[in-house]
C-alpha cells in the first residue's frame, strides 16, 4: 500500500515537472500571440535589429524581443527549438543556405501571402532574392549579400621599385592578380620582408585556414575557380543527374594543392587565422593581399583599427585561365581569364517561423529591417555583419561616403562586389538539406591536406566518400530536388 | 497489513532526492543509451537502427585517430602533472611558513575559467606576436610552432593542461602529506633509514589512496577536455588535436547527427570506466604486495586514508 503511495506521489510530481514546463513553453511562445515579436538572431547580427527597435516599437506599440545567440549555437538552438516545438521565436534570422533545412522541416512560413505590401524586392540583386525561394516560392527577405572578393595593398603593387623587382624575378609586370598563379607569385614577392618599411614583417596573403571555421568558404573561392566551367552550370559541387560529389575531381584537387601550398607566403600561425584574425591583421598591415567577403573593405575604414584607409584595392577574386568542364572531364584551356565569383554564406535573411503567433506583426518586422532606408543603414554602418545586396547599395558612392563609415573612395569596392554578384558565371553556396554536414566534411579533408596527414587527392576523396554516404543518408533524390532548386530560380 | 506511518513520511521526504536523480542523472544516460541505438534526427521519428552507429564508430578511421590522440593526451598530461604536482606537495609540506599563502598561488590557474585559460594560452602560443616566442628570440632561441605544428600542437596542449591541472593533483597530495603519521617517520630515522628510504617505503606507498584518487579524478577529467583544446586550437593543425569529445561535439552539435553522437559517448564512457576498473584493479594489487617496514604504519596509513 505504502508502495502504491509512494509511486503515486512519484508520478504526481513528475507530472507536475511536465506541466510546468508545458506552461513555461506556451508563456515563451510567441509573446502569448499578442504584440511581442520574439526575434532569434545570432550574436554579431543584433545590431541591425537594435538599430530599429525604438522606431519600430512606436510605429507599431508592439515589443521587439531580441534573443541573441551565439553564432555558433544559433543552428543548433533554431532547430532544437523547432524540432521540439518549444517555439520560442516568431522570427529568425539567419545565414540563407539554411533555409533549405527550414523548408524541409515547415519551419518557416511561405511568405507569399505578405509580399503584396513588400514593394523594394524588385532592388535585391537577384542572386540573393532567388536564395529566398523554393518552388517558385519566397520563404525569407534577405538583409544580407555575401561574396567573397580580393584585397590588395596599392602601396605594394603600386611601388615602381617594386614593380622592377617583381618583373625582373618573375618576367611579367606587378599587378593586382588575376589569376591564383599570379596571386601565389605576388603573395611569395611580398612575404617575410618589411616592404611597407614601418619595422614590423609583412607577409604576402592572408587567408583564413583554421580549422572549423570559414576555411570550406575560403577553399571553395579558389576551387570554384577552376571547377566553375561556365558550359557545366550546376556541376561545382555534384553532378546533378547523378549527384555524384564533385569535390575529388581534379579541379578541386589542383586548388587544395595550391591551397595548401599558400601558407608558405602568410603569417606562421597562419593556419590558426580565422576570419576574425584575417580581418583584423589585414586592415592593421600584415599582408598585401588578401581574400575574404566584403567585411575588410568595411573594418578598413575605422581608424581605430585600420593603417589602410586609403591604401586598399578591391578586385574580383582570382580566376584561371584553365578550366575543369565536369560534363567532358577534361581541362579547357582559354585566352581569357575565367572568374567564378563565389557567394559564400549567402549572406543572413530573415523568416516568419511557422509557429509564429502573428505573421503579420512579424513580416512588418523583417520588412522594416529592409526597407530601402534601413538596408542601406544597415549595410554602411560597421559592426552590423551585413554587406550590400540591393542594386542601390552599389550605386551611390556618396552614400558611402558620408555614412558611419566615413568610405574612402568607395567606388571601386562597391563595382568590385557589384561585378562579384552579377557576373555571368557568379555561383551560389551550397544549397542542399545539412549543407553544414557536407562543408564540415569538407573542413576536415582540407584541414588534412593543410596539416599534411594525408595528399590532396586523398584528402578529398575521404570528403567524397562522406558525401556520398551523407547523400545516401538523407537520400539522394531529395537532394537532388534541393540541389537542383538552387540553380532553376 | 498497515506499515507505519513514519515509513511513508520517510519515502515521501527521500521522493524529491529521487525524483533529481532520475530526472538529472539516471534520464539523460539512458536517453543517450537509447540514441545510441536508433537513428533519429532532430524533427523526425526515431527508428531503431540496432548496433549500425557502434559499427560505424569503429570503423570510422577520423574517430579511431580522436580516440588515440586523447588517450596519449591522458596518459601524458597525467603522468606529468603527477609527477609535477607530487614534487609541488612534498615541496611545500616541508616550507613551515607561508604554506596558505603558497596554496592559494598555486591554486590560481585551477580557478581560472577554460576558455579565458584557451585565449591566455593561444596569445601566448601565437608565432607572430606571442610573448614566448619573443622570450625565445631574445635569448637567440629559435621560434616554436607551438600550435602550428601537428606534434607541437599536441605537446601545447598537454602543457596548458599541465599548468592547469597540477594545482589539483598537488591540493590532493598535500591532503595526504598532512594526514600521514608521524612514528613510522620516527622509528625510521631511530633506525638509521636514508630520506630515499623513507620515502620509498613509506611516504610513497602510504599516500597510494590519494595518488589514486588524484590520477582518476584528473584521468576522466582529462578523458573529457574540450573547452581549452577548443579555442587554443580547434582541433587542428588537421586533426592533430581532435580529441574524441570534439568529435563527439562536431558530430552531434554541428552535424546533429545526435544517435552518432549519442554512440560515441557511450563508447568513451565504456573506455573511461574499463580503463578506471583496471586502473584500480592493478594499484591495488600492486599496493598489496609493497613491503612495509612497519605494520603499525600500514594500519594508520588505512585510517588516515579513510
Amino acid at each position: 500500500m505504502a508502495k502504491k503511495f509512494f509511486l503515486s506521489v512519484l508520478m504526481v510530481v513528475m507530472a507536475s515537472v511536465l506541466i510546468l514546463s508545458g506552461c513555461s513553453n506556451g508563456n515563451n511562445s510567441a509573446g502569448g500571440g499578442s504584440k511581442v515579436v520574439n526575434v532569434a538572431v545570432g550574436s554579431f547580427a543584433t545590431s541591425s535589429l537594435t538599430m530599429i527597435k525604438d522606431e519600430w516599437e512606436a510605429r507599431t506599440g508592439a515589443t521587439m524581443n531580441i534573443i541573441e545567440i551565439p553564432f555558433g549555437s544559433l543552428y543548433e538552438k533554431l532547430v532544437t527549438s523547432f524540432a521540439t516545438g518549444t517555439n520560442s521565436y516568431d522570427v529568425v534570422v539567419y545565414p540563407s543556405n539554411w533555409l533549405s533545412d527550414f523548408v524541409e522541416g515547415n519551419y518557416i512560413q511561405d511568405l507569399e501571402p505578405f509580399m503584396a505590401e513588400k514593394n523594394n524586392w524588385d532592388d535585391i540583386i537577384p542572386a540573393f532574392a532567388n536564395m529566398q525561394k523554393f518552388d517558385g516560392k519566397r520563404y525569407a527577405v534577405p538583409i544580407d549579400g555575401d561574396s567573397i572578393i580580393m584585397y590588395y595593398r596599392k602601396d605594394a603593387l603600386e611601388n615602381e621599385e617594386y614593380k622592377k623587382q617583381f618583373e625582373d624575378k618573375y618576367g611579367y609586370p606587378l599587378a593586382p592578380p588575376t589569376t591564383w598563379a599570379e596571386y601565389r607569385d605576388v603573395a611569395e614577392f611580398f612575404n617575410g620582408w618589411d616592404w611597407d618599411n614601418d619595422g614590423q614583417m609583412n607577409y604576402g596573403a592572408l587567408e583564413a585556414l583554421a580549422p572549423k571555421n570559414v576555411d570550406g568558404y575560403i577553399y571553395i573561392t579558389r576551387a570554384a575557380s577552376y571547377a566553375a566551367h561556365p558550359d557545366a552550370k550546376g556541376y561545382l559541387f555534384f553532378d546533378p543527374e547523378t549527384m555524384e560529389p564533385q569535390v575529388n575531381n581534379p579541379a578541386f584537387v589542383k586548388a587544395l594543392e595550391e591551397w595548401v601550398e599558400i601558407k608558405k607566403f602568410g603569417p606562421p600561425n597562419m593556419v590558426n587565422y580565422g576570419g576574425g584574425e584575417v580581418r583584423g591583421n589585414y586592415v592593421a598591415g600584415q599582408s598585401a593581399l588578401a581574400i575574404d567577403w566584403a567585411d575588410i573593405g568595411i573594418m578598413a575604414q575605422d581608424p581605430d583599427k585600420s593603417k589602410i584607409k586609403d591604401k586598399i584595392g578591391f578586385a574580383l577574386a582570382p580566376g584561371s585561365k584553365e578550366i575543369y568542364n565536369a560534363k567532358t572531364k577534361a581541362w579547357d584551356q582559354q585566352d581569357q581569364v575565367s572568374y567564378a565569383p563565389y557567394l559564400a554564406f549567402s549572406g543572413f535573411t530573415t523568416s516568419i517561423t511557422t509557429s509564429a503567433s502573428n505573421p503579420e506583426l512579424a513580416f512588418d518586422l523583417i520588412n522594416s529591417l529592409d526597407t530601402d532606408e534601413n538596408a542601406l543603414a544597415g549595410v554602411t554602418t560597421p559592426g552590423t555583419a551585413r554587406n550590400p545586396y540591393r542594386g542601390k547599395h552599389l550605386e551611390d558612392p556618396a552614400a558611402w561616403e558620408n555614412s558611419p563609415t566615413n568610405f574612402f573612395e568607395p567606388k571601386g569596392y562597391l563595382d568590385t562586389i557589384k561585378e562579384s554578384y552579377t557576373h555571368p558565371n557568379v555561383q551560389i553556396d551550397l544549397r542542399v538539406l545539412k549543407a553544414g554536414s557536407y562543408l564540415d566534411a569538407l573542413g576536415v579533408g582540407i584541414q588534412q591536406a593543410l596539416a599534411g596527414e594525408k595528399s590532396s587527392q586523398d584528402a578529398l576523396d575521404a570528403v567524397a566518400k562522406e558525401w556520398n554516404r551523407l547523400n545516401e543518408e538523407i537520400g539522394v533524390d531529395n537532394q537532388k530536388k534541393f540541389y537542383l532548386n538552387g540553380y532553376n530560380q | 497489513m498497515k506499515k507505519p506511518r513514519g515509513t511513508i513520511t520517510k519515502h515521501l521526504l527521500v521522493a524529491p532526492a529521487l525524483v533529481m536523480f532520475l530526472a538529472v542523472t539516471i534520464f539523460p544516460l539512458l536517453f543517450t543509451l537509447v540514441l545510441s541505438f536508433s537513428n533519429w534526427k532532430l524533427g523526425g521519428k526515431m527508428q531503431f537502427a540496432g548496433f549500425d552507429n557502434y559499427k560505424r564508430a569503429f570503423t570510422d578511421e577520423l574517430f579511431l585517430k580522436t580516440l588515440l590522440i586523447t588517450c596519449v593526451i591522458v596518459v601524458v598530461a597525467v603522468a606529468i602533472e603527477y609527477v609535477l604536482g607530487f614534487l609541488l606537495a612534498m615541496t611545500v609540506n616541508k616550507v613551515v611558513r607561508g604554506k596558505k599563502a603558497i596554496r592559494i598561488l598555486i591554486l590560481l590557474p585551477m580557478m581560472l575559467a577554460p576558455v579565458v585559460i584557451g585565449f591566455m594560452w593561444k596569445m601566448l602560443f601565437d608565432e607572430s606576436y606571442g610573448p614566448i616566442n619573443h622570450f625565445l628570440g631574445f635569448l637567440g632561441l629559435p621560434t616554436v610552432s607551438w600550435i602550428t605544428n601537428s606534434t607541437m600542437a599536441v605537446i601545447s596542449v598537454i602543457l596548458v593542461d599541465v599548468w592547469e591541472w597540477t594545482p589539483l593533483i598537488a591540493l590532493i597530495l598535500m591532503a595526504g602529506f598532512q594526514s600521514l603519521p608521524k612514528e613510522p617517520y620516527e622509528s625510521a630515522r631511530v633506525d638509521g633509514s636514508s630520506e630515499w628510504k623513507i620515502f620509498k617505503d613509506l611516504t610513497f606507498p602510504m599516500l597510494i589512496p590519494a595518488s589514486i584518487a588524484a590520477i582518476l579524478l584528473r584521468s576522466i577529467e582529462t578523458f573529457k577536455i574540450f573547452d581549452t583544446i577548443f579555442v587554443i586550437t580547434s582541433g587542428g593543425p588537421g586533426t592533430a588535436t581532435t580529441t574524441s569529445t570534439i568529435y563527439a561535439y562536431t558530430v552531434g552539435l554541428r552535424n546533429f547527427n545526435l544517435s552518432y553522437a549519442a554512440a560515441i559517448c557511450i563508447i568513451l564512457l565504456i573506455i573511461v570506466v574499463v580503463l578506471c576498473t583496471v586502473f584500480l584493479k592493478l594499484v591495488l594489487k600492486k599496493r598489496k604486495n609493497i613491503e612495509l617496514p612497519d605494520e603499525g604504519a600500514v594500519a594508520e596509513m588505512g585510517v588516515a586514508a579513510k
